[in-house]
């Protein structure tokens, strides 16, 4: 997958794809919902933000992202949720390239989930102007936590085995 | 070959152990007396609990907000995502709030809003 001869096409080529990827897993998630939480999404999504920072790095996560959350707001034609998505998707990219570094793929993807979820029941705290909304928080983040765990987990294996 | 390490594991369970803690203090609340119903965070009837009855509020999309045995809810709603029908309040400061439409609906206790904390 990675040509020598040019390596930045072939990330080009990889971001395309990817940005493909996460949209179709996008409208895979908000198809499925779970039972007795409202509002809470898997966030399969998330694996390729994952991936992309370890393989693309901070700008090409960054770039996918966008074009997630716009291309999936308008196939859906829900355009309050974009406040909602964008502003989780990057802080939360923002958070995990920050701390890869120094904590391994799965605690970057449970802190990447926390911040995801914290910064989306921020935004609808600030939307609604309803600071009661922040009751949800502690449900936000024990789902954030384990989605974040499996699905740095499946990141693991992927870059593990995709060279 | 492992994915993964045992810190990873006590680290997500310390994380969603402590928001257990929080959820379980969080839920010692009192039953509330009333609602209020807000739209664009401006407040627009505040209805009594005991009694059940329905209240239509028309914004951006339509929501019926249903009392019933003591408990609040959106039974009708025409917004896209639909989240909001899912839930139901009775216990003080609890809400359910529709985002699309910016509604929100808020149990209050017996003397209004007490200290909103978080």
């Amino acid at each position: 997958m990675h040509s020598q001869d040019n390596p930045k096409t072939s990330k080009i080529v990889l971001c395309a794809i990817l940005c493909g990827l996460s949209l179709v897993l996008s409208l895979v998630d908000s198809a499925v919902s779970i039972p007795f939480l409202p509002g809470i999404k898997l966030g399969i999504a998330s694996i390729v933000s994952l991936y992309a920072l370890y393989r693309l790095g901070l700008f090409y996560a960054l770039v996918i992202c966008v074009v997630r959350c716009v291309a999936a707001s308008l196939l859906s034609g829900n355009l309050t949720m974009l406040a909602f998505s964008l502003a989780g998707g990057i802080a939360s990219i923002l958070i995990m390239a920050l701390v890869k570094k120094r904590l391994s793929i799965i605690k970057t993807s449970v802190l990447g989930a926390l911040t995801h979820n914290l910064m989306q029941g921020a935004v609808a705290v600030i939307i609604t102007s309803t600071p009661q909304v922040s009751y949800y928080i502690p449900l936000l983040i024990i789902t954030g936590a384990i989605s974040g765990f499996c699905m740095g987990l499946i990141c693991n294996i992927l870059l593990s085995r995709i060279k | 070959m492992k994915y993964f390490s045992k810190s990873d594991v006590f680290f997500t369970v310390a994380i969603v152990i402590g928001a257990i803690i929080v959820l379980v203090l969080l839920n010692f609340r009192s039953v509330g007396s009333q609602i209020e119903i807000k739209h664009e965070g401006k407040s627009i009837v505040i209805l009594p609990l005991n009694k059940d009855t329905t209240y239509e509020i028309q914004g951006k999309y339509k929501n019926i907000i249903e009392i019933k045995d003591g408990n609040a809810r959106v039974s009708f709603s025409d917004c896209p995502n639909k989240v909001c029908l899912k839930g139901s309040v009775s216990k003080t400061n609890s809400s359910v709030v529709c985002a699309p439409n910016s509604v929100s609906i808020t149990v209050l206790g017996e003397g209004g809003i007490d200290a909103l904390t978080g």
